[in-house]
């Protein structure tokens, strides 16, 4: 089957509250493991004779390579040898080819040129982690500088210095400069619009800050082989990249992981394993090659910096009848993903809403900064920061009293950007007419009003205290390609049932969700259900998890192919008890019995001994999602995703203290609409986990470096990289919301992304309603608060 | 620098290797006595992760020189369960879903022993500074701090049990 007939889980989406597994909340299955220190991350383990990788970077924006000189290196005790370009087969190389996304525009190893900071020159192997990074400093670089452009707008001017072997510092899309979504008359919509508003939104640099930093050990495996042990978020994307550099057959490879110390899109752009592969073969030893911290935060892709211009055509009754939007997306030196999160951005940009004139430019810009790629809702989260927080204050209503009025005097939860009743006039029923996609509605939206819970507690009321609002949604899996996931079942002589699987859990749960859709779908206990990932020698095909693909795509491909095996199984069984396989059921016991007579039943170890020892039989299945590709109509942006949208809404309630700009969020109230939760405590665990990094990202996160002029000291550690602590977490409410997708499993819809993304524009909507100050860049720092608070006085609002 | 011979206590059995200076408590329990348990997130003191109690009192195993400590006792997360049986904390967080990608567990686990050893009734505040030095990017704090707290009352409740059971007596 290499189609979902989104019919096909019918069944199951229809089946209600007779459930024997989907919708509780079983304990994950890794949870034992993790708080006993025996799950194996990848740097657990310890092969005999390991080698260890350090780099030489580039300390240069962007400067041709005149001479390398490893002689140095060499000269340090410990070191076996050095690498350069010239030991990558395949040198240069793009990760989303994969998926047809080209030029491959990125060295593994730079040749006579870097076009960023930390860009890596140079690999040193050693016996020892210091010996290696002794010899990578002693590495020497002879540069010639070249012209430097740090600024996506000022990369697009005309004279600035182009960076691109392309000739150009803008990604190329069939011909054009941007991804486009193009919907009715936008023009038209402006000249009838009673008011248009106008706001620039920017975005800093983001550090995925995984707590288990990226890395790899690659072991030889004596038959011309190498297993490459990775914390890698994609097995078979890393394998598959890996084989084109090493210019090496693909069954040469195997990639065992599964387990990952945090990931959020920063673990799958595949820059660890081909250089520690090359090194491995080289050499002939296990070779390790991991992130140092500083690593991970001065030089592995970070969320893109985003610069977003909305223009808004809006009716006094507050519906919006144009939005024109351009979008500048910071790539860095090299595309890596941000090629998809623009088209991603494109695809967003009308938000959750009907509005009937649209017409959006989404930038892919280089510059010579750090590459950006995929993170937690890329392409997406500053977006909706901005069109949500533009839907606020854009209604006009200044209706703050002076700067340092006693807040006692406000209205607690007053809603300056427009009451929640305002934006239903967007949300699109079925069949209306969206930009670029005509699958959304709102139904989180509509039930909010009805469930989000008003706080009035926990304040000092000495600080200005203001309510935010945001909606948004999201949707499930990736838009281009095919998206495939596959899975593959078979029963153990002991009535178990091995799912065999190449996708990675990041800790969201995935092992333990799909065991659920397994056991479901089977007639048996959680307790029967065995995952065995990830390993590509042993597990199908999956494209990896990211996009919030992982439950919605491989769930899907483990029901199908524990169809099969049901199937099989009812037949043996039938066989075993002389009925009719027709005449059978199960009951989640383990048991399969007769419909009616139900004392005539046989238990699963039976039907296994009975499959495998006498008929002779493979309880067994095959399943795959792969959905029908659909690229965006060039000029329009048109397309059909052919994939269900999560929809959220949070209210942020915040103080702002008016004297040092500090802004503490108090509590948040999440709703979700999540398809069906297939495990609510594990959904749970996504949207709070989720929420927590949106007020992170919010107050805290930027890798802008604190010298701007000289582009000097970044952040390195977590001591200056600045993360909400336990006592800096708001309280939260949540609801989960169930309206069953009609392609998900059991009709669940994947949400694991945008948990991230509402509360930004909330937290920034609560500022405004407590003192009046638009907040429109991230990070939401005390100073531009203060700035802000100047302003208003200056402008007379607040003396 | 030469090599010297360290002893340590490790989970209550004696433990003999031998360590350049240079090596951390860290790198010791990890590479020498292949005790994985504690993470390695940033070396630098910063995460956590690597988190130990030191005759008792949680330090991050990562700036520790583990020629410094010879003869001491050192606890890891490997030795909490007992004959297969979790403890309180740990079976709080299974039980609390207080675990997502598991890398800072280990930390999470050993600073709230060290907060229940000392403080068997902490407060919510007790929990948030006793965790604060912990990093974690999954979870949001907020269902470890509930199963700390979990596990604090679970330890109360069998501490009045066991006293009803001997009439008072402890």
């Amino acid at each position: 089957m290499t189609s979902i007939d989104p019919d096909y889980f019918e069944s199951e989406r229809d089946s209600g509250s007779g459930f024997n597994v989907i919708g509780t909340s079983v304990r994950r299955s890794d949870a034992r493991s993790h708080v006993t220190g025996q799950t194996e991350f990848f740097e657990d383990i310890s092969p005999a004779n390991l080698a260890y990788i350090a780099i030489h970077r580039s300390d240069r924006h962007h400067a041709t390579i005149n001479r390398v000189d490893v002689a140095e290196a060499l000269a340090v005790p410990g070191v076996i040898r050095a690498l350069t370009y010239r030991d990558i087969p395949e040198n240069w190389y793009t990760v989303l080819r994969l998926i047809g996304v080209e030029p491959n525009d990125e060295p593994v190893l730079a040749e006579d040129r870097v076009l960023y900071r930390g860009e890596p020159i140079v690999a040193v192997v050693a016996e020892s982690e210091d010996a290696a990074r002794d010899a990578a400093a002693a590495v020497v670089v002879d540069y010639t500088d070249l012209p430097a452009v740090l600024d996506v707008e000022e990369a697009l001017a005309p004279d600035a210095p182009i960076i691109k072997q392309s000739g150009t510092n803008h990604f190329v899309y069939e011909g054009h400069h941007a991804r486009r979504v193009r919907l009715g008359d936008v023009e038209a919509g402006f000249a009838a619009a009673d008011r248009v508003f106008e706001w620039d939104y920017r975005s800093a640099p983001i550090e995925h800050a995984p707590t288990e930093t990226t890395g790899c050990i690659v072991i030889p495996q004596g038959n011309g082989r190498l297993q490459i042990r990775s914390n890698t978020q994609a097995a078979f994307f890393t394998l598959d990249n890996t084989a084109l550099i090493l210019d090496r057959q693909f069954t040469d490879l195997q990639v065992v992981g599964g387990t990952v110390g945090g990931g959020f899109g920063g673990k799958v752009d595949v820059i660890v394993e081909p250089i520690a592969c090359v090194a491995a073969a080289l050499t002939d030893r296990p070779v390790k090659y991991a992130y140092s911290r500083e690593d991970e935060m001065q030089v592995s892709s970070t969320r893109a910096a985003e610069r977003i211009y909305i223009k808004d055509g809006v009716m006094d009754d507050g519906r919006i009848v144009a939005r024109q939007i351009t979008l500048y997306v910071d790539a860095g030196a090299y595309s890596r993903h941000s090629p998809y999160g623009t088209t991603k951005a494109a695809a967003h940009m009308p938000g959750p809403y009907t509005i009937p004139n649209v017409h959006v430019d989404c930038h892919c810009v280089y510059t010579n900064r750090t590459p950006s790629s995929a993170m937690r809702g890329f392409g997406v989260t500053i977006g909706d920061f901005a069109l949500e927080v533009a839907d606020g204050p854009r209604r006009g209503r200044d209706r703050h009293g002076p700067v340092g009025a006693p807040a006692a005097q406000r209205v607690p939860g007053r809603r300056s950007e427009g009451t929640p009743e305002d934006r239903f006039r967007h949300c699109p029923d079925r069949g209306d007419p969206t930009g670029g996609d005509a699958r959304r509605s709102g139904a989180a939206r509509r039930v909010r009003v009805d469930v989000v819970v008003d706080s009035e507690g926990g304040t000092t009321m000495t600080l200005l205290r203001g309510r935010g609002y945001a909606a948004v949604n999201y949707p499930t899996g990736m838009n281009l390609g095919g998206d495939p996931s596959q899975a593959l079942i078979h029963s153990t002589t002991t009535g178990g049932f091995v799912v065999s699987l190449s996708s990675v859990d990041l800790g969201q749960g995935l092992k333990t969700v799909v065991a659920q859709c397994a056991a479901e779908t089977l007639g048996m206990p959680f307790e029967s259900v065995i995952i065995d990932t990830a390993d590509t020698d042993t597990g199908p095909h999956c494209m990896g998890t990211f996009a919030s693909r992982g439950t919605h795509r491989v769930g899907n491909a483990v029901i199908m192919a524990a169809r099969e095996a049901r199937d099989v199984m009812l037949e043996v069984a039938a066989e075993e008890l002389e009925v009719d396989a027709h005449d059978l059921e199960t009951d989640g016991s383990g048991d399969i019995l007769v419909t009616g007579a139900p004392e005539k039943r046989i238990h699963v170890s039976d039907v296994a001994m009975a499959a495998h020892f006498k008929q002779g039989k493979t309880i067994s299945g095959r399943g795959m999602f792969l959905k029908q590709k659909s690229e965006p109509v060039p000029e329009t942006g048109e397309m059909d995703p052919d994939s269900c949208q999560a929809h959220a809404c949070t209210v942020a309630d915040v103080e702002v203290d008016d004297e040092t700009g500090v802004i503490e969020v108090i509590a948040l109230h999440n709703t979700y609409e999540v398809g069906r939760a297939l495990n609510p405590a594990m959904a749970m665990q996504q949207v709070e986990g989720g929420a927590w990094m949106g007020v992170s990202h919010a107050l805290f996160e930027t890798t802008e470096p604190y010298y701007p002029a000289s582009r000097e000291h970044g952040p390195v550690d977590f001591s200056q990289y600045l993360m909400p602590g336990p006592a800096d977490t708001p309280a939260q409410t949540s609801v989960l919301l169930e309206r069953p997708a009609s392609n998900g499993p059991y009709g669940a819809k994947g949400i694991g992304e945008m948990t991230a993304n509402a509360p930004i524009p909330a937290i920034a909507n609560a500022v405004y309603d407590a003192c009046g100050v638009r907040l429109t860049t991230m990070p939401f720092t005390p100073e531009s608060v203060l700035r802000g608070l100047d302003a208003r006085r200056e402008a007379g609002l607040g003396e | 620098m030469a090599s010297q011979i360290v002893n340590l206590t490790v989970n209550g059995a004696d433990k003999e290797f031998i360590a350049r200076p240079p090596t951390t408590l860290l790198m010791a329990l990890r590479e020498a006595l292949h005790l994985t348990a504690a993470k390695r997130g940033c070396a630098q003191g910063a995460c956590g992760s690597c988190t130990v109690l030191l005759d008792g009192e949680p330090v991050v195993s990562c700036l520790v020189p583990v020629v410094t400590v010879d003869g001491a006792a050192v606890d890891t997360l490997e030795g909490r369960a007992s004959e297969g049986e979790l403890n309180d904390l740990q079976q709080a967080f299974v039980d609390g879903f207080a675990t997502q990608c598991g890398f800072c567990t280990a930390g999470m686990i050993m600073s709230a022993e060290a907060l229940l050893a000392r403080s068997p009734d902490p407060s919510r505040e007790e929990v948030l500074e006793a965790i604060s030095g912990n990093v974690c990017r999954c979870t949001g704090y907020e269902p470890i701090v509930r199963a700390i707290l979990d596990a604090s009352a679970r330890g109360r409740a069998r501490t009045e049990e066991a006293a009803t059971a001997t009439g008072g007596e402890i």
